[in-house]
């Protein structure tokens, strides 16, 4: 879990690479969408326990 | 604890060839998350798995889980220096050094492990911006948020220097002296 704070500072830079292929910044953006949906489902599982507990 | 996940983890652990790198890891989180004394054995024997999130989750079980092994600070300042399995946010070594922070207040040789990393340029950024975080932490410098952002974005810019002179300038004013929990 750590990792991750660390990991999306880490994709933007590397997206800011102008050497980067098309590939690479797919394989970059798909990450990026994945930690994105991680974080969503984190946040709605919140929402539930908070739910639970009223 | 969930006496089903357990037994499926160590089952999983047991066999480790048969499986891939992410499903031994969860396994590995599964166990520390449902853990009896004693896991540590099984998990040590990861600490030389190919994977690098494989190992930084063995290391987070041994510093957080399970009780004091007297070679863990030998096994962290090790994986302090860096470790050739490390890709990306360098897990192995940016845990080690959250596991070195832990020891820092009473262990001189772990403090000093964590200065000689963030000084050294040669730190890749993740877990050296890790180590200055860790650094501010023991001697009382408020980290923001945008500070590890900074200082992974580029190590070198005016903001990352100037914060490293601000922690720096806190550890000095200590006379290198942690702050007591």
């Amino acid at each position: 879990m750590n990792g991750l704070f660390d990991r999306i500072p880490l994709l933007k830079k590397y997206l800011a690479d102008p050497n980067l292929t098309a590939a690479q910044r797919a394989a970059i953006e798909g990450e990026l969408g994945e930690i994105s949906h991680l974080l969503d489902r984190a946040e709605q599982i919140l929402g539930e326990l908070a739910g639970s507990v009223r | 604890m969930s006496m089903n996940v357990r037994q499926n983890a160590i089952a999983l652990l047991t066999t480790p060839n048969k499986h891939s790198p992410l499903a031994v890891h969860n396994a590995i989180i599964d166990l520390r998350r449902n853990p009896k004394a004693g896991d540590e054995h099984m998990l040590r024997k990861y600490l030389d798995y190919p994977d690098d999130m494989v190992v930084s989750a063995v290391l987070y079980a041994l510093i957080h889980i399970y009780e004091f092994a007297p070679d863990l600070k030998e096994l962290l300042l090790r994986f302090a220096d860096g470790d050739g399995r490390d890709n990306g946010e360098m897990p192995i070594q940016t845990q080690a050094i959250e596991g070195l922070a832990l020891y820092s207040r009473e262990d001189a040789s772990a403090l000093s492990k964590l200065l000689e990393v963030a000084s050294k340029n040669e730190t890749a950024e993740a877990p050296r911006a890790r180590a200055w975080k860790c650094i501010a932490e023991l001697f009382g410098v408020p980290w923001q948020r945008e500070y590890s952002d900074a200082m992974i974005w580029d190590p070198e810019s005016e903001k990352s220097i100037s914060i490293r002179r601000e922690v720096h300038a806190a550890v000095e004013a200590r006379d290198g002296k942690p702050i007591t929990a």
